[in-house]
């Protein structure tokens, strides 16, 4: 299932035109025996931030698409549901459908996003462990949200 | 107001046509400028702009994209880190609230947060730090870029697959984040001033091949000769190094920062659907402007309908040409680069109304009217938008040249006509002013000239200044 998942994320990255150096800093960050959480995070910011062409432009006033914030809570809410607690398996194979539901309230323009997302984020949970990513979102994204409120 | 702007690995920054920059976002494109005209790699990538733009039968233009596009990606944080720290320092140095929003930004945790973070923290004069912090990336694109193969350019899938098998040889990025992780090592036992380029190249494991070239100027031979190599004596070739070898020199980050703002010039809008066509068609005797770009012993002809934004594409002989002059009446536009190859070469342009657009900014255009003897010349400014504007100037034998320039050259132009260096015209409400408006319906030819440089719909119109 895993393999699927990477070749459809390798795809959707290439169909997106993403700089093809930095799939191959993904391809090898997944490929690693140990993922450097942060890291990860920014290289899902970069795809975020590039989807939309290559970046031959720039605004430091650029935001960081909402989307993405959106797709880690939801993940998070239901990787946090005991019932997924220790399944690493079942959640990758069934994650997405789950989540989905959740994500109803944003509308994509490119419906391939979400799922792309989804998949990025399963990935890397299958490598490190529910409880890894869960400690790392709480202590970094999750923070930074609550701070802002 | 939008504040994107684009740099596209040559001479000036490029803000679409009416927008405007900020100073910050101005210094993040001059420094891609800077790396671009000083580091091999980016003499590379500036050689596939400038063999781009030489052509004109836009035969090889898909691939030096390509090409121009890949090398860039390898080189992308590299790139981006040095821009966005020279903005960070910046904001630092007048203590702007914008820092914060630097901090915020998604390119601050985008690219190579560690260099941001060892920069930012040394304490001494801004300029100082700018020159410690530019040795990182420069090193990391001073490659040994001319030891691949000619072949290996043929395609950028090779050309990828050559940089990804060693990367610590080839690939910018990967080099950039070994140099800053060896800088930050080196901190620990040394002060910041004493790090050396020898010691950060050891403490990295890498090599740098200014040490064999100095200069990109000193690499140009031979990148022009493995060019010639790899694209088996393209035309082009020959007419895109004299240019580079004229345009590659640049003074430091601190030359380039006095003039910058001027630098940014306007971008053609890109929404003009382009159609090849095979033969000349009579109907295209009637589109409003012909645009004659010559290349190659032929002559390219451009057929603009801005109503329809549109633009037709044909080549055709010089001897068609002849023909084709003879019986279009209309406003006939060549590039600046073309001056001198048009005059020998087609000596029915003489007497006849011809505008020469001037891509670049506008000292460079400055420049070329002094060297064309076109000084103190009857000029008027017509009003794109809020932002940009045209300067016409009219030379002799009913040339008449024209640059469109956002407000930093505008400055300049204004300053220089109160030198006396222009005379300006003013139509104050007539229809013809006898110099540039010779009959009542001039005015059209103005705009379709504007517009099919910038492709943009509407426009303000002619400007009458008047003097306080």
């Amino acid at each position: 299932m895993q393999k699927i998942m990477i070749l459809e994320c390798l795809k959707f990255l290439d169909e997106n035109n993403i700089n093809p150096f930095k799939i191959a800093e993904w391809k090898e960050m997944i490929g690693s025996p140990d993922i450097d959480l942060y890291e990860y995070d920014n290289l899902l910011l970069y795809f975020a931030m590039n989807l939309s062409g290559v970046v031959v432009h720039y605004s430091y006033k650029d935001k960081k698409p909402e989307f993405l914030d959106a797709v880690k809570a939801a993940v998070y809410d239901k990787v946090k549901d005991q019932n997924f607690r220790g399944k690493t398996d079942l959640f990758t194979e069934f994650g997405a459908v789950f989540i989905a539901d959740k994500l109803g309230h944003i509308v994509m323009e490119d419906s391939s996003i979400l799922p792309a997302f989804i998949a990025f984020l399963l990935i890397e949970i299958s490598k490190v462990g529910i409880e890894a990513w869960c400690k790392y979102y709480e202590e970094t994204v999750k923070a930074e949200k609550d701070e802002c409120k | 107001m939008s504040v994107s702007s684009e740099y596209h690995g040559d001479d000036y920054m490029f803000v679409y046509a009416g927008e405007q920059i900020d100073d910050s976002v101005r210094l993040h494109e001059i420094s891609h400028q800077y790396l671009t005209k000083s580091t091999h790699w980016g003499c590379m990538i500036y050689n596939q702009v400038q063999l781009r733009r030489a052509d004109r039968c836009y035969e090889r233009i898909e691939y030096h994209t390509e090409i121009g596009n890949l090398l860039m990606q390898a080189a992308e944080s590299t790139f981006e880190s040095h821009a966005t720290l020279m903005q960070l320092l910046y904001a630092k140095s007048i203590e702007a609230k914008e820092i914060d929003e630097l901090l915020d930004s998604p390119y601050y945790k985008m690219y190579n947060k560690d260099y941001f973070q060892v920069f930012l923290s040394l304490d001494m004069p801004i300029m100082r730090v700018i020159e410690l912090s530019q040795r990182l990336p420069v090193l990391a694109l001073a490659t040994d870029l001319l030891e691949i193969k000619p072949e290996d350019w043929k395609s950028k899938e090779k050309l990828f697959q050559v940089i990804m098998a060693n990367p610590l040889k080839y690939y910018p990025d990967k080099r950039f984040a070994c140099l800053v992780k060896a800088y930050r090592d080196l901190l620990d036992f040394n002060i910041a001033t004493d790090i050396t380029d020898n010691m950060l190249l050891e403490k990295s494991g890498l090599i740098a091949k200014t040490t064999t070239y100095d200069t990109p100027l000193g690499i140009l031979d031979v990148f022009e000769s493995l060019m010639k190599r790899a694209f088996e004596n393209d035309f082009c070739i020959d007419e895109a190094f004299s240019v580079i070898r004229k345009t590659l020199i640049i003074g430091d980050m601190d030359d380039i920062i006095k003039s910058a703002n001027h630098l940014d010039i306007p971008l053609p809008l890109e929404d003009y659907e382009t159609y090849e066509i095979s033969k000349l068609e009579a109907w295209l005797n009637d589109c409003p402007i012909l645009i004659l770009l010559p290349y190659n012993e032929k002559i390219i002809l451009q057929y603009h309908i801005p109503m329809l934004k549109k633009r037709y594409v044909c080549v055709c002989d010089w001897e068609a040409l002849v023909v084709l002059c003879a019986k279009f009446g209309r406003t006939i536009l060549l590039y600046n680069e073309d001056y001198e190859y048009m005059k020998k070469k087609f000596p029915y342009l003489q007497n006849r109304r011809t505008f020469y657009y001037f891509e670049g900014d506008y000292k460079y255009f400055c420049k070329n009217l002094k060297n064309k003897g076109v000084e103190k010349a009857p000029a008027f400014l017509f009003k794109v938008n809020e932002m940009t504007y045209c300067i016409f100037v009219k030379g002799c034998d009913n040339e008449i040249f024209f640059t469109a320039q956002n407000q930093g050259g505008i400055s300049l132009f204004i300053e220089d006509l109160q030198k006396g260096q222009f005379e300006y015209i003013n139509l104050g409400g007539k229809k013809i002013d006898t110099i540039f408006y010779e009959n009542e319906t001039d005015w059209s030819v103005y705009e379709d000239a504007v517009k099919s440089v910038l492709h943009v719909n509407s426009l303000s119109g002619r400007c009458d200044l008047i003097s306080r």
